[in-house]
């Protein structure tokens, strides 16, 4: 039997790439004690910003753990004006993201010579500052990190080109280390430099992109951070924080930072605990830098309750 | 003969089935800490006299505490197991000494005892994941055996 023929195709010009990590403890509860599973959360929003973006192409990367007797470890669902035109399994066997970029080059409409807005959202636990095994539950012995998610983002782009928006929707990925590792690859990086709830970022904000002007990034990636910290606040008790980070005018300033914590990270073993850089005098020159958009606000209870402020970086 | 074959599929299956259940083994275990601290919220909820409230918290903040000291004592745990035990072991004592207003806190209110339960579900919740993805699935499973034992 002949394949279905795909629906026809409108303009693309918007390139979205979302990558939702489900392959490991998800689990958490909402305010009425109900049980959810944050991936499964993360998922739904996706698909709600693929069906909401008639000029876009989005593929859907849910990572997840093996079920059953088949050997498939991920599931794609590709969206293509609004409409979803693909949904297969796949098997991931590295702990990068080299599937899901085979996938991604085998199947985009989208010409390595046109120009679209372009978007890339990573929604799972804390991406390790350097890589480490451990991450994903279907393959233990795996090693994924910043630097494997950088060379990840680079395989979705045609040569000298970025992201012109990177979400990354993790605990305590805010750091120097991550801004230096971005900043070849995106324009704009939304992350939390504090531990993130797992109901993650909403992305609601991403509605309807054609109805923006595709050059304002920034002005995106400020609206989707205040968004989603306002849903937070509303829902949370712990430490909310949120940063938007303007690479290009970052990365200078924070790159002898984050070359010392990569110098810390070589000698560094075991568990790294993690800390406002504004509280390291250390790193006092990493206090109130241009390019860094703070939203901020403390836990209920705790210690740090009465934390009055956040620099937006986190240090460890 | 019929035995021996029935045997040797039994085994076959086993064989084949082990690796797919393994794969899922620690986020099971993990799943269970959670549950023990949402099943500690819902009944702290459904309590109205505050001090039943917080004997409730203290009582299970204690047991889960104990559990951790033991699984510290086990001999075969490396460096950064221990280091990462303990430290999920700090933040829960912190919850501790919060509630009971020690060690530099003040006391949690009566009116904010559903609140403070709430934060710690959360707030556990996320910490967990950083340090216990660092222990191995057997260290989780004797967890929430003692939990449940002591």
């Amino acid at each position: 039997m002949a394949p279905a023929p795909e629906p026809p195709t409108g303009p693309l010009r918007y390139a979205v790439v979302f990558v939702i990590h489900g392959d490991g403890s998800y689990l958490f509860h909402d305010e009425g004690g109900k049980p959810l599973e944050a991936d499964q959360v993360a998922l739904e929003r996706a698909r709600a910003t693929a069906e909401a973006n008639p000029e876009a192409e989005v593929f859907v990367f849910h990572q997840r753990d093996r079920r059953g007797l088949t050997r498939e470890n991920g599931t794609l669902e590709l969206y293509r004006n609004g409409t979803i035109v693909l949904r297969r399994g796949y098997r991931r066997n590295s702990g990068g993201l080299e599937a899901e970029i085979a996938l991604y080059r085998d199947l985009t409409r989208i010409a390595p010579s046109a120009d679209p807005q372009r978007l890339f959202l990573y929604f799972g636990h804390q991406v390790p500052e350097r890589p480490e095994s451990g991450y994903h539950s279907s393959l233990p012995r795996a090693s994924f990190g910043l630097e494997p998610l950088a060379d990840g983002l680079a395989g979705f782009l045609p040569p000298e080109h970025r992201f012109d928006l990177a979400v990354l929707s993790t605990c305590n990925n805010g750091t120097p280390t991550a801004i230096a590792a971005l900043a070849p690859r995106a324009r704009y990086l939304v992350a939390s430099p504090a531990d993130l709830h797992l109901s993650h970022l909403a992305t609601g904000t991403l509605a309807h992109l054609e109805r923006r002007d595709p050059m304002e990034a920034g002005l995106l990636a400020r609206e989707l951070a205040l968004a989603a910290f306002g849903e937070l606040t509303e829902r949370v008790s712990t430490i909310v924080t949120i940063s938007v980070y303007d690479l290009d005018t970052l990365a200078p300033l924070v790159a002898e930072a984050a070359a010392e914590l990569q110098a810390r990270l070589a000698g560094a073993e075991g568990v790294l605990e993690f800390y406002d850089c504004g509280e390291d005098p250390r790193f006092s020159s990493l206090a109130g830098l241009p390019g860094v958009t703070v939203l901020y606000r403390p836990p209920r209870f705790g210690r740090e309750r009465t934390k009055a402020a956040h620099s937006g970086l986190q240090c460890y | 003969m019929k035995r021996f074959r029935v045997a040797v599929a039994v085994l076959l299956l086993v064989a084949i089935a082990a690796p797919l259940f393994a794969d899922n083994a620690q986020t099971k275990w993990e799943n269970r800490l959670k549950e023990y601290f949402n099943d500690l919220l819902l009944k702290v909820e459904e309590t109205k006299d505050p001090a039943e409230k917080r004997a409730l918290l203290n009582e299970s903040l204690e047991r889960f505490l104990t559990a951790m000291d033991r699984v510290q004592r086990l001999p075969f745990l490396n460096q950064e197991q221990r280091e990462a035990l303990a430290r999920f072991e700090a933040e829960v004592q912190e919850k501790h000494d919060e509630l009971n207003g020690v060690a530099g806190f003040a006391m949690v209110a009566n009116a904010d005892l559903d609140d403070f339960a709430g934060y710690m579900v959360q707030d556990l919740e996320q910490a967990m994941r950083s340090y216990v993805v660092l222990s191995t699935a057997a260290i989780i499973i004797i967890i929430v055996l003692l939990i449940l034992l002591l």
